[in-house]
């Protein structure tokens, strides 16, 4: 599994000890993100990075900055794997 | 986790506590939730890690076990570089100068199985960044890593190490118990300190406190058990030492009996009389000896689990009224009155082996005896359904209760007896207490205090399975 499949699966799952179901409904909600009943994550189509930030992004239009916060401590320790300009902005 | 969110702030309006709030209050009202819920999902985590670190601890019985555990548990809840516990000794290098050491007791990186660990490398150069934690009881923060994790790794692998890992920040975390400072947790982290998320900053710290009890308590049971072990050890040997030197103290002390008996009885000519008394006090002091020869045999028989047991259908009164034939002259002797007043009717069959029985009777009267100067002492023998009881009573020198479940104890001689002149090893009553529970009976003494006489019995059951 790629560096950024992990972060997304990693975001989700810390998203729903806080919020319940509505993590993985919201996560399948972004175009190239499936998340299948075990809570693994498959990503489709190439730009991964720009799924990232969508995600990101629903969350906080629901929850507001806190789970921006969330989504970057649950990617933290992928980051330094990361190659220079693959980290989403979302995540900076 | 919270229920109740609501998913389209930007169009609904919804009823909360009675009130309608329009969308941008909504929208309030959620995040207000999601904070409580984040903070409420980080001590969730937190006290799930202390729970398993907590059961880790409880079952741990080697540190280096343990310590691997915690290790391997840390960096998968932290998503740490790798984790790892090392414990803190002073050793002794030189007539009592000590030595302050550091050594790697657990590892465990968050990819397992890149580079392999110096096990056993000590780290005794004060200058290490942990020693300088240890001594300020104070976490340290160590940016770049490499004088940590070179410290336990061998040179050659260190840059391949840190190129694998990608270690960027250090954490060092001195452990301690109330006994003082034990070890130290290093968390070596591939981002910076600061990317620490709150609920890692709260747990850490928590999980430093279980990890140093857990490495403490499992220190102190390892060295327990050593000890353990090497006074099983030493017991074994002194046994085996006894078992020899008893075999051989045991058939010289044969012969002279011999000897004596042939010369007191005129088998070397008509002994002159004035010589007969003290062939009396040598025989007496031999026969001494024999019996005490004796009672090491039989601990080092029980010891080595090679005491054989006979069991045969036998009579019990004909066993006590044995005892009691031998024991009446050396009573009345004494002045005491020994009674024993069997029921002739009393059909006391039992499958017991009978020397072993004998042997337990005859040591509670001869103890009544040596540690009685006055008075009566009275045996008896009852039954109920399911067991045989014999008591032994005197108004000897009786014994305090402190002293009761003691006296059946491995070389315990009580505070009673011990300005007596008797001779004894403290070794009889212990040997009575297996031969009875190997019986599967009990073997028991009651007094009522110094001076009040006493009571010495056992059970065994009426049926041997």
């Amino acid at each position: 599994m790629d560096t950024l499949t992990q972060i997304v699966e990693h975001i989700v799952k810390e998203q729903e000890l806080i919020i319940g179901p509505l993590a993985r409904e919201e996560a399948a909600r972004v175009s190239n993100i499936v998340v299948r009943d075990n809570g693994t994550v498959l990503m489709t189509g190439d730009n991964k990075k720009a799924a990232i930030d969508q995600l990101v992004a629903r969350y906080e239009r629901l929850f507001g900055q806190a789970s921006v916060q969330v989504c970057k401590d649950a990617a933290a320790s992928f980051l330094p794997s990361l190659k220079t300009g693959e980290t989403p902005d979302s995540l900076k | 986790m919270f229920e109740g969110f609501f998913k389209n702030t930007k169009t609904q309006s919804a009823p909360v506590n009675g009130v309608l709030l329009d969308s941008e209050q909504l929208k309030h009202a959620n995040e207000a939730l999601y904070k409580q819920g984040a903070e409420l999902a980080a001590r969730n985590k937190t006290l799930s890690l202390l729970d398993r670190l907590y059961t880790i601890a409880t079952h741990g019985d080697e540190v280096e076990k343990t310590a691997q555990q915690l290790a391997r548990e840390i960096v998968g809840t932290f998503e740490a570089a790798y984790i790892a516990i090392v414990f803190y000794d002073e050793v002794e290098i030189k007539n009592k100068i000590t030595e302050k050491s550091l050594s790697l007791v657990g590892y465990a990186e968050k990819q397992a199985g890149s580079v392999s660990f110096a096990r056993g490398v000590r780290v005794t150069d004060e200058n290490y960044p942990g020693f300088k934690a240890l001594r300020n009881s104070e976490p340290l923060v160590v940016v770049p890593t490499g004088s940590i994790t070179g410290a336990f790794f061998p040179r050659q692998n260190r840059k391949k190490y840190l190129q694998e890992i990608g270690v960027v920040g250090t954490f060092i975390y001195p452990l301690s118990t109330e006994r003082g400072p034990m070890g130290l947790l290093i968390i070596g982290l591939n981002r910076a300190p600061s990317k620490l998320s709150v609920f890692e900053r709260e747990s850490i710290g928590s999980a430093v406190n279980v990890v140093a009890v857990a490495i403490d308590k499992t220190a102190a049971y390892a060295k327990l058990k050593q000890a353990n072990a090497r006074l099983k050890e030493l017991d074994e040997q002194k046994t085996d030492f006894l078992s020899i030197a008893t075999h051989q103290l045991r058939t010289p002390l044969s012969i002279s009996k011999g000897y004596l008996e042939l010369l007191e009885d005129g088998g070397y000519g008509k002994p002159d009389p004035e010589m007969l008394p003290i062939f009396a006090n040598m025989d007496m002091a031999n026969q001494r000896l024999i019996d005490m020869v004796d009672s090491f045999l039989n601990i080092t028989r029980i010891e080595q689990g090679r005491t054989k047991f006979d069991f045969k259908p036998e009579n019990l009164v004909e066993i006590i009224t044995s005892v009691i034939d031998e024991l009446k002259p050396r009573a009345l002797d004494k002045g005491l009155n020994l009674v024993w007043n069997p029921v002739k009717k009393l059909k006391a069959l039992v499958s017991v082996d009978k020397d072993k029985i004998r042997h337990v009777v005859f040591n509670f009267v001869d103890n009544a005896i040596k540690y009685s100067e006055k008075g009566l002492i009275t045996v008896t023998l009852e039954k109920d359904d399911k067991k045989w009881e014999v008591r032994v009573t005197d108004e000897g020198l009786g014994f305090e209760k402190v002293d009761q479940s003691r006296f059946f104890q491995k070389f315990f001689r009580g505070d009673n007896v011990k300005g007596v002149n008797v001779t004894g090893t403290g070794i009889g009553l212990f040997v009575c207490r297996h031969f009875i529970e190997e019986h599967k009976g009990e073997v028991w003494a009651k007094s009522a205090g110094i001076g009040q006489g006493s009571e010495f019995g056992f059970w065994i059951p009426t049926k041997q399975k």
